[in-house]
């Protein structure tokens, strides 16, 4: 079956004596973490001084911030399927994936042009780097999954993930000192961004190899293989997968939104604010990788229904303490080793369920659907806080939908539940 | 070239254009205020006295007089946006733990608008009757415009941009307007809600219409600017009816004198706003000796002088910390000029005891 084909076309033999970063695929996945560190920094640059720059420098209201916002948001969605896709259908997932990352930094190139010819410009660049985005995450997760035998699948999306958010780590960071040094220079932070985009553009088109398996299938490849989008994503474990993945992230509270309950709970100082972030963050960025191997060993399910099942007595306790420092650390700790359970993982389960032909279009179909569940739910949660008047109530129905979409989450899955990584029993399943 | 020196390549030149940039910036931007900074000392030279300060101790308690003059300190730098009582030689001495955007304070309550954060602001009460900072309520607001307490401290009133930040253009901005009773500071209205007869809602009614900067006379009686997209009138009203009745008067930012007898209001014209004053017993408008552009609701030193802000730069609102000069005129005298009352400072406040 396909699954032995990739492992003896790795070599994957020899590659589990070595460490995982000195095999070729490891390289490979850690050029790739570079590019999404680099890239990173210049996206949540921009994303950092948003908010300020379009109010302040655009003149936008509250309520044609949040609509924006909403937009802004949404708009990676419906990319990211088709992205996938178009990727699988391509011979070449590098290409797909660069011409997002391209896209992305053409589009910081163009805001800095923007504040000098006329910042209402700067609105369809924002749009379109959401464009960017949407199209490069799933061709760059198809390359990693694609780089290393599936032994390793969880360890290398661990460090993409890490090497991804200490990018957004430092984005922010970067662009707080910038408008520190020279305030209301907005285009510094934009140039700074562009540059920083072409960096990781740079490694992606110098560093990164597309797998070698992919060029192998290219030249073999029969009419047969192609599928039509349906076929690709009607298969029964990724609709399962995806469906599922989307009914989890409803019971999940976004971290705004937590961070904000946080804020209003503990009477914070304004000036911490910031750090909330950093601190899930942080908590992901230092356990990423050991729970990638962890989840390697014992299989993803496991440790993806372990993260999910950690945020209902995480919304208990903020429902039900007094928030001192203490717990709120204890709480971002928590979320960051939610993130650390579920993101890589879910990215690696969604790896292991598809086949190479329609990895694309799966890991595509799982990043849309919770997208589109993320949204739902920061409505659902936002109105139930301002219908009620009183989010400890709003929490505890949240804690308790976790444990029932956990438990659905786990019926779905159950016969994956036993599935170690590159086990020959999930080709037959699906 | 290997794949490897190409990327150490296009990483040194991009980063050396980033680094250069964000200097040459730097550098520009450090130009700009020292060339500002010299400037401020220039004129700063011309008024020695009135720029020795004091500070107090945080914990200090400031107790307001009777004909206290306050404003708001307006000199760039870490006392940037502090509330001041200005002593009689000019010089000024800062109030504990009050920063402000707009304020104003009689008969035993001050009225701060102050930024809480980036786009955040914030409103305090104040009773000043025992310490000039004994908050009493603070809400959140938006853009911090015009506040105003009545002479006996029993009324309040504030104004903020919901959107936009200047007047000079009717249909760029929209205006949130509260008022209240001192006393009762949680339950604050809006002038929306007021009764007006139906000749007048040809008017009032009108969706577009906001409404702004308003002057409180005796028993809550005041004056509000009205405006749709086309044109503004000087509305009164009645805070203990809650009522608004039009007048004929086209003009905004109305500000009636201590005896209640004048009113002084802006005319706008093509060069910006012209101060006028109407006698309220005679009904006699005179244009002021004012040739500048005031966009501020002037506020009375006595029943004949008033006090009111300029920018210092054309280019203000772009700067960081922009700065005002407080200037006076005494509008009984029609020989007289403008006086520079106090450099560097904004949201003139004289205080009465109520």
């Amino acid at each position: 079956m396909y699954l032995t084909d990739i492992r003896s076309n790795l070599g994957a033999a020899g590659e589990s004596k070595t460490g995982f970063l000195r095999s070729a695929g490891g390289r490979n996945v850690l050029a790739f973490g570079f590019v999404s560190l680099f890239t990173d920094i210049s996206s949540e640059m921009v994303v950092a001084v948003l908010p300020l720059f379009l109010t302040t420098s655009l003149g936008f209201g509250i309520l044609g911030f949040a609509a924006f916002e909403g937009f802004y948001q949404t708009a990676s969605a419906a990319f990211r399927l088709a992205g996938g896709r178009v990727a699988d259908r391509s011979a070449d997932p590098k290409k797909i994936s660069a011409w997002g990352y391209g896209l992305s930094t053409l589009t910081r190139a163009g805001l800095f042009l923007s504040t000098f010819v006329g910042q209402t410009l700067a609105l369809p660049f924002l749009l379109l780097d959401r464009v960017g985005k949407g199209i490069r995450v799933a061709p760059r997760d198809t390359i990693i999954s694609r780089s290393v035998d599936d032994t390793k699948l969880a360890t290398a999306f661990g460090v993409h993930r890490t090497l991804d958010t200490t990018g957004a780590l430092l984005g922010p960071i970067a662009a707080f000192a910038i408008l520190a040094l020279t305030p209301k220079a907005f285009d510094s932070v934009f140039l700074v961004s562009t540059m920083a985009g072409i960096i990781g553009f740079s490694i992606l088109i110098l560093v990164v190899k597309n797998p070698k398996e992919v060029t192998q299938k290219d030249s073999s490849s029969t009419e047969e293989e192609q599928v039509s989008l349906w076929q690709a994503i009607n298969q029964p474990l990724v609709l399962r997968l995806a469906l599922l993945s989307g009914v989890l992230a409803v019971t999940t509270i976004g971290d705004p939104l937590i961070y904000l309950y946080i804020f209003e709970t503990a009477d914070m100082d304004p000036a911490w604010f910031p750090l909330l972030y950093a601190g899930t963050a942080i908590t992901f960025v230092l356990t990423a990788v050991p729970i990638g191997i962890i989840s390697d060993r014992v299989g993803f399910v496991k440790v993806f229904l372990f993260g999910q099942i950690l945020l209902a007595p995480l919304y208990l306790w903020l429902s039900g303490s007094q928030l001192g420092s203490v717990s709120i650390l204890c709480v971002l700790g928590i979320l960051g080793i939610y993130y650390a359970c579920t993101d890589g993982v879910l990215a690696a389960l969604g790896s292991a369920i598809s086949k190479p032909n329609n990895r694309g279009t799966t890991l595509g179909a799982i990043s849309m659907c919770i997208a589109l569940a993320k949204f739902a739910s920061a409505l659902v949660f936002g109105f139930a806080w301002s219908q009620t008047q009183n989010p400890e109530v709003v929490l505890r129905w949240y804690a308790a939908a976790v444990v029932i979409a956990t438990i659905v989450g786990a019926i779905g899955l159950k016969n994956l539940l036993t599935h170690r990584a590159g086990a020959e029993e999930l080709a037959d399943v699906s | 070239m290997s794949p490897n020196r190409k990327l150490a390549t296009i990483s040194a030149l991009v980063m050396t254009v980033a680094i250069g940039y964000v200097g040459f910036t730097f550098v520009q931007q450090s130009k700009d205020l020292s060339t500002r900074n010299a400037e401020a000392e220039r004129r700063a030279g011309e008024f020695v006295d009135q720029l020795a300060a004091v500070d107090t101790e945080p914990e200090e308690v400031v107790v307001l007089q009777d004909g206290d003059q306050l404003a708001i300190n307006r000199i760039p730098g870490d006392d940037y946006g502090r509330v001041i009582t200005i002593n009689s030689d000019g010089s000024r001495t800062f109030v504990p733990n009050v920063r402000c955007e707009r304020y104003h304070a009689s008969g035993n309550y001050g009225l701060c608008l102050w930024k809480a954060g980036e786009q955040r602001y914030q409103a305090t009460l104040y009773d000043v009757s025992e310490n000039v900072n004994n908050d009493v309520l603070s809400w959140g607001v938006t853009l911090p415009s015009r506040a105003r307490i009545s002479d006996d401290g029993q009324y309040a009133s504030y104004t903020s941009f919901a959107s936009g930040t200047g007047y000079q253009d009717l249909g760029s901005f929209v205006t949130v307007i509260e008022v209240f009773e001192t006393d009762d500071p949680l339950n604050r209205v809006r002038l929306s809600d007021f009764d007006y007869s139906d000749e007048d809602a040809a008017l009032l009614a009108d969706i577009k219409g906001k409404f702004w900067g308003v002057t409180w006379g005796d028993d809550g009686d005041f004056y509000v600017t009205w405006g749709n997209e086309e044109e503004i009138r000087i509305v009164k009203g009645s805070y203990a009816d809650k009522t608004l009745e039009l007048t004929d008067l086209i003009g905004s930012c109305p500000s009636l004198s201590p005896d209640g007898k004048t009113l002084v209001f802006k005319e706008s014209t093509a060069n910006g706003f012209e101060l006028v004053a109407l006698n309220l017993e005679t009904n006699e408008t005179t244009r002021l000796a004012e040739t500048r552009s005031v966009d501020d609701q002037v506020e009375w030193l006595n029943d004949d002088t008033i006090a009111y802000a300029l920018h210092v730069d054309e280019d203000a609102e772009t700067q960081l910390q922009p700065e005002w000069d407080i200037w006076s005129l005494d509008i009984a005298d029609e020989t007289a000029e403008p006086e520079l009352l106090l450099p560097q400072a904004d949201s003139p406040t004289s205080y009465v005891e109520g």
